[in-house]
């Protein structure tokens, strides 16, 4: 039995493992980097650490998030070639944290979640409701992130 | 619990940073001993270190390490004819301890320095700490102006010095002497002329001067380039040498001083110089990517990875590179970098709706747009007194220009041009070349606490860093060097097209003059 954090993306709620995330601070003016794929929306300062903020909307290609009253910045960790990397994921609202069981998330289907297959861990059931519960190391990676630009440029050609 | 976990860890912390101290002293020992074979003190501290690493090693229960430790010593102990081979055999035991410390000990890198016994990682956050104080004293102080409460200010004002003190304490935390670093090279030299059939030796001066802890690391492998370029293509056989009334040996030199705010390192040999023939008169053309004279790749150098890679290496830490060489009598590599890397001085100045930090060293003027100007180009040319100079426009950068259309989703501001029209240009230098910035605002001078960006932006070009500004919101900072060598890939990546730059007679000199003694600062 494992805590998760649920959060909210374009209407879909999706988990990540607790022990992972850091905190949630509010949705702050963000610094925006020049040559940065839509889904790197800038960088913040949290608390005189300057951290990558990721949309991850625009990742799972529905367009950059617009900002609302209760999008806030889910801050979490990520492994980057052995090292801790903290990174904010942009969720337009926070929902709860729940228990899931090991043997309650299963192998998300080949198709009808909206998102790649290889950025789920898989689907946790709940009660009454299925929550997407996200690999972040794969989401977060860079690498991940460097192929998206890859490819980006491999389509425009 | 956690207190005789954290003693644990201590120890072994303690141990390898002085294993690694005591394999060092070693490898230095030999080396002097190779050139005054009969000296007893030398002998002497190198049986004490083996002593002593011997000692350690079986106090933390290095088994391995210690028996090795015990061998080395008995070795030493013994030790009767001292010549070249000898000396090469225990230097390949110096080699085996760092092996061994390192296979078993691989949470603690062999650290560079004896004196900083502090991580980075808690010297960085002591000083995210100090900029937030900073930060949360400019908002006191916003505060108490608008009351005029006079001993509230004045409390503020003592605070601020406080607060000064303590980042200047720890910036100065931050800085080691070069002495261990540079000794580290005699090894190379000896080595590295031994592979080449040559014969060299280094001398280091101004082991005291400090640098900035992270410039260590960071100078590592381009010095260790220069010394094997240095030997490869400088330094001549013995008998070269002599034949031209040189001493057999030849002669490497790292030096360290201080000079107005900067360090600098010049990495000297007394060899042949530069090919001329090969190189012709301009000798910077040995920073030009690709460039080599090797006419076969050696072992040693001529491998492609050249002297761009080392101006690349020291531009990154914000310096400056350059040669002197004279035929039959040296060359001098000869490296600038600032005091600290930490901080800089930085110009601010707004564009496309947000903040650029542009390094202070590289401002030269700033000069308000002519009228004349075309507005939506990502580039244009300025007739300044006389000179030439192009022009990228900042605002350009962020690649949704477009959305100066509509407002930027997180900032509410669009990316447009300021409403009144006027933009400014900052006229920015690198290497004796003259560019314009064109900005919106002209913020003034202040110092930025220099903070990376990470994996997640490397690469980005242009862009050399990141700060926080007096407001919390992050700034980035912009990388002169890169933007000069890049500038035309800036443009035309904003632009789209590749930019067409024009000549615009709408803006003769003297009308451009006239703005010009509008002060930067």
């Amino acid at each position: 039995m494992n805590q998760y954090l649920t959060f909210f993306i374009r209407g879909e709620e999706y988990a990540a493992g607790i022990l992972r995330v850091k905190e949630i601070i509010e949705f702050e003016r963000v610094t925006r980097v020049p040559a940065m794929p839509e889904h790197v929306r800038g960088v913040i300062n949290l608390r005189g650490a300057v951290l990558p903020v990721i949309d991850l909307a625009a990742k799972f290609g529905h367009g950059p998030s617009e900002p609302a009253r209760t999008t806030c910045i889910v801050v979490a960790e990520t492994e980057l070639a052995g090292q801790m990397l903290t990174v904010g994921v942009m969720a337009d609202a926070v929902s709860e944290v729940v228990d899931i069981a090991d043997d309650a998330i299963e192998v998300p289907p080949s198709f009808g979640t909206h998102i790649r297959a290889d950025f789920l861990t898989g689907m946790g059931k709940l009660d009454n409701r299925l929550v997407l519960v996200l690999d972040l190391d794969r989401v977060l990676s860079p690498v991940e992130l460097q192929q998206t630009i890859d490819a980006a440029e491999a389509a425009q050609v | 619990m956690a207190d005789i976990d954290l003693t644990l860890d201590d120890l072994e912390a303690t141990f390898a940073m002085e294993a690694a101290d005591d394999i060092a002293a070693l490898e230095a020992g030999l080396l002097a001993l190779e050139d005054a074979p009969d000296d007893a003190e030398v002998r002497g501290e190198l049986l004490r270190r083996a002593h002593t690493l011997k000692g350690n090693a079986s106090i933390v229960g290095r088994q391995a390490l210690a028996a090795f430790a015990h061998t080395y010593e008995e070795r030493l102990e013994h030790l009767d004819v001292v010549d070249a081979s000898v000396i090469a055999s225990l230097l390949s035991g110096v080699d085996t301890f760092r092996r061994l410390l390192e296979g078993e000990e691989l949470a603690a890198p062999a650290p560079v320095n004896q004196h900083i016994r502090v991580r980075a990682e808690k010297l960085n956050r002591m000083l995210d700490l100090a900029g937030e104080i900073s930060i949360a004293r400019g908002r006191v102080q916003q505060m108490l102006s608008a009351g005029a409460l006079d001993e509230l200010i004045e409390t503020e004002r003592q605070i601020d010095q406080l607060q000064a003190e303590l980042q200047e304490l720890i910036m100065r935390a931050r800085m080691v002497p070069v002495g261990p670093m540079f000794r580290q090279y005699a090894r190379t030299v000896r080595d590295t002329a031994a592979i080449h059939g040559k014969n060299a030796r280094l001398t280091t001066i101004g082991d005291d001067v400090e640098i900035d802890t992270s410039a260590v690391e960071l100078l590592r492998d381009p010095i260790t380039h220069m010394i094997r370029n240095a030997i490869d293509h400088g330094i001549e056989p013995s008998k070269e040498r002599v034949a031209s009334g040189k001493s057999p040996v030849g002669h490497i030199t790292l030096a360290a001083r201080h000079e107005a705010g900067t360090i600098i390192i010049r990495v000297s040999d007394d060899g042949r110089g530069l090919d001329r023939a090969a190189i012709g008169a301009d000798d910077t053309v040995i920073f030009e990517p690709g460039f080599t004279t090797a006419k076969e790749v050696t072992d040693l150098s001529g491998r492609g990875v050249g002297m761009d890679v080392v101006r690349r290496g020291i531009e990154a830490l914000r310096g400056t590179i350059s040669i002197e060489s004279n035929e039959g009598v040296g060359t001098t590599f000869t490296i600038r970098l600032p005091l600290t890397l930490a901080v800089i001085e930085g110009f601010g100045v707004a564009a496309g709706g947000e903040t650029w930090i542009v390094p202070m060293e590289s401002v030269v003027e700033c000069v308000e747009l002519p009228a004349g100007e075309a507005r939506d180009a990502a580039t244009g040319v300025l007739l300044l007194r006389g000179e030439i100079v192009p022009y990228l426009r900042v605002r350009f950068f962020m690649e949704d220009r477009h959305s100066c259309l509509s407002p930027h989703p997180t900032t509410g501001k669009s990316a447009c041009p300021p409403s009144n029209g006027r933009e400014h240009v900052l006229v920015v230098q690198h290497d004796g070349a003259r560019i314009g910035l064109v900005v919106d605002e002209l913020f003034g001078a202040s110092q930025a606490v220099i903070k990376p960006l990470g994996n997640y932006f490397a690469g980005v070009p242009g862009i050399a860093g990141s700060t926080i500004l007096g407001n919390g919101h992050v700034a980035l900072i912009l990388d002169i060097a890169t933007i000069f060598r890049n500038a035309g890939v800036l443009a035309g990546w904003a632009a789209g097209v590749p930019p067409a730059p024009r000549r615009d007679a709408a803006a003769p000199a003297a009308e451009t003059a006239a703005f010009h003694n509008k002060e930067c600062s």
